[in-house]
């Protein structure tokens, strides 16, 4: 999966909005990092890699078969009255029963949220970090070509956010060995630092990208090029 | 009180309850309602019956089958305008239930054209059709909110999460091939053919009054989507939909023998119900749209 320098990405809906990326892109076997101020195209990027409309892009991208795609707000589409077990046999296309089984002897699941799910708790009851844990964890059991994590970390609580980690990590073990990409979008420094970290664990060779002002520019490819300073800078 | 003038009561219940459940209602409130309207209607059309001894029950099993027919179409015309045009759900739950209504007025009132009119008092054929709209209502209710399947139905095409994107593999896909005046188009066809195929059944020859029915249907159908569907360029999507319908309903105008029988009473009431559709959506457009322009950048 590559995306071309000089692509363009118009965003239909507004009609204004174009995305440009000015590198090369091969998006295989790596962690890419975006940063960028909000409204500067991290997530019309994001949206874009992974083939959602409604875009234009020249020249076309190939738009992945399997991908995971996980926003700060997940499952906001969905029906909330929708128990969340439905809601991961259905993602995970497996019957309930194996859901059940497979949650209950999960270690990365805090255990207020199992009972929730266990018990059919439709996911309006579940706050946003239970489902951003949710989506991780049937996520990490997922067998896709490319993750796209957008500010999808922002809810977890510190415990949480150590297992997704632990996940982030298993995700780009599973990538690095089927050549795939994990994406994600933050604007905390502090989870940079860290979800580059368990990429360093999963062996992803790691890039930088600043997404501003709908220009999609490489920065660094190394952890230590890009300090608090280079990445407070991106933002003003 | 006969058991007409309750029947006619009831009738107007309903309907004024299920107005106040598409302008307020929150999801819950109007399963709630919807079935409260069902046993009305029930209770109606079982009046209804009581007068119509005439009636035969094979005609009562198309109805329902017809009924339930168009119930699920009309839920999966819901799903769409939700799933794939991106209409919120009360406003595709409303769309769905005024198309039920009309149409099952259609259908029953067709019915009743059929019958010797000594036996068939609108009013008490009009329950009949309440029966068979609250049905379309309830099958459609029964679709998406009963059972299993319907959990997954509802997962996919209520859903506009990208989470089950990567899994179903269509998010994008779709809202790139199917415009959103798709399922106007279609919602505005549906109608129109449906009052065109009734005004066939119930004259055995088509007539000018009868060919404008279907215009006129189709056309505040297709209002009814597009005010649903409130993006931009609306008016140039409604005059569209106005043109095809337009040109749609006057094929069956070719060939009128041009007499000018009496309008088809007993359809009015699925007109109101269709323009009372679009009065809401009109209306909580120009309120959308406010909001909208008051909304800081």
């Amino acid at each position: 999966m590559n995306i071309e320098s000089g692509t363009v990405i118009r965003v239909k809906r507004t009609r204004r909005r174009v995305l440009r990326i000015d590198m090369r892109m091969e998006l295989g076997r790596s962690f890419v990092v975006l940063i960028g101020p909000n409204g500067g195209g991290k997530t019309a990027m994001l949206k874009a890699v992974c083939g959602f409309g409604p875009f234009e892009a020249w020249p076309p991208l190939e738009r992945p078969t399997r991908f995971l795609y996980l926003d700060h707000e997940p499952l906001a589409g969905i029906e909330p009255e929708l128990p969340a077990i439905d809601v991961a046999r259905l993602y995970l296309r497996e019957s309930e029963r194996y859901v059940r089984s497979w949650l209950s002897g999960h270690e990365n699941i805090e255990s207020t949220l199992r009972q929730a799910v266990l018990g059919r708790a439709p996911i309006a009851e579940i706050s946003t970090g239970q489902r951003q844990a949710l989506m991780m964890l049937c996520a990490a059991k997922l067998n896709t070509q490319l993750c796209a994590f957008d500010e999808s970390f922002s809810a977890l609580d510190p415990v949480q956010f150590d297992r997704a980690l632990r996940m982030v990590s298993a995700i780009g073990a599973s990538l690095r060995a089927s050549g795939g990409v994990v994406i994600i979008a933050t604007h905390d420094y502090e989870v940079m630092q860290q979800c580059v970290a368990a990429a360093e664990t999963a062996q992803l060779p790691i890039r930088y990208v600043k997404v501003k002002d709908g220009v999609a520019t490489e920065v660094a490819t190394a952890a230590d090029q890009l300090s608090r300073d280079t990445f407070n800078r991106m933002y003003r | 009180m006969t058991l007409l003038s309750f029947a006619l009561i009831l009738k107007y219940c309903l309907v004024s309850s299920l107005f106040a459940v598409a302008m307020f209602s929150s999801a819950q409130v109007a399963r709630f309602l919807s079935f409260a309207a069902l046993g009305t209607a029930f209770l109606a059309a079982g009046i209804g019956r009581h007068h119509l001894t005439g009636f035969v029950l094979v005609d009562c099993g198309i109805l329902i089958a017809v009924a339930a027919t168009v119930g699920i179409c009309t839920s999966v015309i819901a799903a769409l305008l939700h799933g794939v045009a991106g209409v919120d759900r009360v406003t595709a739950g409303v769309i769905t239930y005024f198309l039920a209504y009309g149409s099952g007025l259609i259908v029953a009132d067709g019915g009743m054209a059929r019958l010797p009119a000594k036996i068939s008092p609108p009013s008490v054929l009009a329950a009949n059709a309440i029966m068979s709209a609250a049905l379309l209502s309830c099958v459609g209710l029964l679709v998406f909110y009963s059972t299993r399947t319907a959990s997954g139905l509802r997962a996919i095409a209520f859903s506009k999460s990208p989470e089950f994107a990567g899994r179903f593999g269509s998010f994008g896909k779709v809202s790139d091939v199917v415009p959103i005046y798709l399922p106007a188009l279609f919602f505005g066809e549906f109608i129109a053919g449906l009052g065109g195929c009734m005004s066939l059944y119930l004259e055995g020859s088509t007539s000018l009054n009868y060919a404008l029915q279907p215009i006129l249907i189709g056309v505040i159908a297709a209002g009814v989507a597009q005010f649903a569907a409130w993006r931009a360029r609306i008016w140039v999507r409604l005059l569209i939909t106005l043109a095809i319908s337009t040109l749609w309903a006057l094929i069956f105008a070719i060939g009128a023998d041009l007499q000018l029988p009496q309008w088809a009473a007993d359809m009015k009431e699925g007109f109101v119900a269709l323009a009372l559709a679009v009065v809401i959506l009109f209306v909580q457009g120009v309120v959308k749209t406010f909001q909208q322009a008051r909304r800081p950048a």
